[in-house]
């Protein structure tokens, strides 16, 4: 399925990297959907990727693993090579990963109640937070005036730092365990355990902004910001558990703009029962708009939200997806194929009944 | 057996075959039963206008009758009360009920059994089973001692059909006629059963863990077959009979219409006041049509054409068990097993609290507790252990205090720096792999292999300019 990566696929048309632009896409038509693997993954599931900022000439991709350790790599767009550059580790599973905005530096969260900041260019990392419980995200935030660091963590706090105290500059109480986040300056949402979404708002002093009451039923499992014509954030994606997303708007001007839809479920052949997976990941194309989702199904799809139509599905690799990432530009789209611990149950639901049975 | 003889024949529900007292009722259940929006509840008048309800305020296609029949849930028949029925139908239906009438009129004017009475009459499924049940007790107490018979030979029972047959009597023994012979045969037959039969007999094991809706037709069908043969044929022989024969093919399964079709109503009747007579044995009927294996298997059945995974085998244990094993225990299960088809999907809520419960036919892939994978995962032993192997890899020198005032590099004054993301790849190569390694503590840990794929999204990109 993922033949040799290097071959000759779009040459012509990806040659120069300098200067990417639509209309080459345009011009390579669909019969090569193929998708490359990357060189050296890590050991273990990949948990959280970042594409460099569009501030980066090259395009370099991490990911933080559940091996304890962050990886980076370069990708090549005119060969579709990627070339292992470097890593860290930290003495936890990684849980987030993210930039700051000029790209020369990588924020790690981790399961060990810290964030440590990587320095690409010293290829140093210095602890530059601390929650007390496992980090599950953090975001950069570059706001006019001030910039900072944005984490959430499992001991319900949402913190901000400025990489040079050890306290935070703000700490804000969440509802309920943080289960996923997206910034988009100046919004943030969060989206916690007991199905709590909360927005804040990041100009001057961040602030919470609203609760909204949760489109969806089950657990949230991740959340990303879309913006509007004027690129502004305006609402955001909700993937939930039960294979399904909510388009949610902070301020709908009509109600009827909100919508969930269902995704990353079985066609319903495994005995007329279907199997509903996680939505593991969302992610916004950052030029079109358009979304993408990954499951624990192990496919990802194309959505367009706005059509409300789906573009495009892939085919099921043999794991979960756990997460996406678009580049920059969105020309590429990566996306990590690993365990992500859904299936656990059905390995535990399988001897349940069994024990029932005996009983 | 006359033909036509007493009641100039109830009105019957045409989607489900169910027989009632007054066409008021019986329009009142088809509205209920048949024509309810399953969106908005609202009740529609006819099938074809519960279809375009649904099309026009929904959106939704519905391509079927909700309950009813398989062979009866066409949507272009528009029925209300008994208008619309097709004349065939009507014949049969008149046909099917003589048939039956003949053999049981006594049980039925006597013996509770409204429903029961009713509903063998009108399915063909239910026929072969309530009646095997209820009148053996009812109608002809010789029955009992041939019950009791099989029953004592349970412990070393090897064939379906006696254990069939005990099905029944424990069944039977939950009918009010016979609180004697419960205590007697339920320490007897029961505890000692299920792990035997289980483990020794395969057919039974399969009845038990009620396999796909096939094999349980056929089990079903076997162990009434069985079950009427030790009966010594009695009534069932030539109504029975038939009805089975009728019943394998679409009929069987049909445990549709006769499940919800079934209980539900039961309550309604009751209210209405149908049976006086016994007012404790409609409440029993209604609990046997739940609990006795045969009833849940069609239930399931019919819901889930092929019920096979998981959680079926999950549920039908459930119910099979409390039915024999005590009064008290099996309450709260086969009640519930009137939901129909939701109750299947949810057996994987042994554990917590905050469970994610699917729908009807649908199972979510998350594990029972409510707490996202990332936390069960970081509660796993191997991610729990801090793990001293903290140290940048390529990096000797890593600045530990958080508190040193660490001014951003950027990225133009480190293109001199150590080794790090602009030296040259060869290093980079090197430093990746083996530290992996090192660093995780346990090199094959590695739940299979992780991939980390990208794509050019050139097809993404295209479709969606054009």
């Amino acid at each position: 399925m993922f033949g040799g990566g290097t071959t000759t696929f779009g040459q012509s048309t990806f040659g120069s990297t300098a200067t990417p632009t639509l209309g080459m896409a345009q011009t390579t038509t669909q019969q090569v959907p193929r998708d490359y693997e990357v060189a050296s993954p890590p050991d273990d599931s990949i948990s959280c990727m970042c594409f460099s900022p569009a501030t980066v000439p090259s395009i370099f991709l991490i990911a933080g693993s559940w091996d304890n350790n962050v990886r980076c790599w370069e990708v090549d767009r005119g060969t579709a090579k990627t070339a292992p550059k470097s890593m860290q580790s930290m003495s936890g599973p990684i849980l987030d990963v993210c930039w700051s905005d000029d790209g020369t530096k990588v924020f790690m969260a981790s399961c060990d109640k810290t964030v440590k900041c990587w320095d690409l260019g010293s290829n140093q990392s210095i602890q530059v937070a601390q929650h007390d419980g496992p980090v599950k995200t953090c975001h950069w935030i570059k706001a006019p005036n001030y910039t900072a660091l944005m984490t959430s963590s499992w001991d319900k706090t949402l913190k901000f730092w400025d990489m040079r105290s050890p306290n935070p500059i703000l700490a804000l109480n969440l509802p309920e365990r943080s289960y996923c986040v997206d910034v988009e300056y100046p919004m943030a949402v969060v989206g916690t355990a007991g199905r709590h979404i909360v927005i804040y708002k990041l100009e001057n002093t961040p602030t919470e902004y609203k609760r909204i009451e949760s489109p969806l039923k089950y657990q949230h499992r991740c959340v990303a910001i879309f913006k509007d014509k004027q690129n502004q954030p305006t609402g955001f994606a909700l993937g939930s558990v039960e294979g399904r997303v909510a388009i949610q708007y902070v301020n709908p001007v009509n109600p009827k703009d909100n919508f969930t839809f269902k995704c990353h479920r079985s066609n319903g052949t495994n005995q007329g029962f279907q199997d509903i997976f996680a939505v593991n990941d969302i992610k916004f194309h950052p030029v079109h708009g358009t979304l993408a989702t990954v499951g624990s199904d192990g496919r990802y799809s194309y959505w367009d939200k706005d059509v409300r139509i789906k573009l495009k599905t892939s085919d099921s690799m043999e794991q979960s997806i756990t997460n996406c990432s678009f580049n920059g530009d969105g020309q590429i789209f990566a996306y990590s194929v690993s365990y992500d611990w859904s299936k656990v149950c059905t390995r535990f639901m399988g001897i349940v009944p069994c024990f029932c049975f005996l009983q | 057996m006359g033909r036509k003889k007493k009641k100039p024949a109830k009105p019957w529900c045409w989607y489900c075959n169910r027989e009632f007292e007054d066409e008021k009722i019986l329009i009142q259940h088809q509205k209920a039963k048949h024509f309810k929006c399953h969106i908005c509840h609202k009740k529609l008048y006819t099938g074809p206008g519960l279809i375009i309800h649904c099309m026009q305020v929904h959106k939704e296609s519905v391509d079927k009758i909700p309950n009813a029949l398989p062979h009866r849930n066409n949507i272009e028949i528009e029925i209300y009360g008994m208008e619309g029925i097709p004349d065939a139908d009507l014949k049969e239906h008149e046909q099917q009920r003589n048939k039956t009438g003949g053999n049981r009129k006594n049980e039925r004017d006597s013996d509770s059994s409204d429903d029961e009475g009713v509903a063998p009459k009108k399915q063909k499924v239910a026929v072969i089973e309530m009646p095997l049940a209820t009148q053996p007790v009812m109608s002809m107490p010789q029955t009992v001692p041939t019950m009791m018979s099989a029953i004592a030979a349970m412990p070393n029972m090897t064939n379906a059909g006696q254990m069939a047959a005990a099905a029944a009597a424990v069944a039977a023994q939950r009918m009010p006629g016979m609180p004697v012979t419960v205590p007697g045969m339920m320490p007897g037959g029961v505890p000692g059963m299920p792990p035997n039969l289980f483990h020794t007999n395969p057919f039974m094991a399969q009845m038990g863990a009620q396999m796909g809706a096939h094999q349980q037709g056929l089990n079903a069908m076997a162990m009434q077959m069985s079950l009427g043969m030790n009966m010594n044929g009695m009534p069932i022989g030539n109504m029975g009979i038939p009805g089975m024969i009728h019943g394998v093919g679409p009929g069987f399964i049909p445990g549709v219409g006769f499940a919800p079709g079934f209980q539900q109503p039961q309550t309604q009747l009751t209210q209405q006041s149908i049976r006086p007579l016994f007012p404790s044995a409609a409440t029993v009927v209604s609990t046997m049509a739940g609990a006795p294996p045969i009833s849940n298997a069609t239930i399931t059945a019919g819901f889930k054409p092929a019920g096979q995974m998981p959680p079926t085998t999950a549920v039908a244990p459930r119910p099979t068990f409390p039915a024999y094993g005590g009064n008290s225990a099996h309450s709260p299960l086969p009640n519930s097993a009137s939901g129909g088809g939701m109750r299947d999907s949810k057996p994987s809520t042994p554990v917590a609290p905050l469970v994610t419960t699917p729908g009807a036919g649908s199972k979510i892939i998350h594990p029972p507790e409510d707490i996202s994978l990332e936390q069960i995962r970081a509660r796993l032993p191997k991610y729990r252990q801090p793990q001293v192997a903290s140290h940048s890899i390529s990096a000797p020198p890593v600045l530990h205090t958080p508190t040193a005032s660490q001014p951003p590099v950027s990225l133009s004054s480190d293109s001199t720096n150590q080794p790090g993301i602009n030296s040259p790849t060869p290093t980079g190569g090197n430093q990746f792999r083996p530290p992996s390694v090192t660093a995780s503590g346990k090199s094959n840990f590695c739940l299979s292999n992780t991939m980390l794929f990208f794509v050019i999204v050139v097809s993404f990109v295209d479709r969606f300019e054009s």
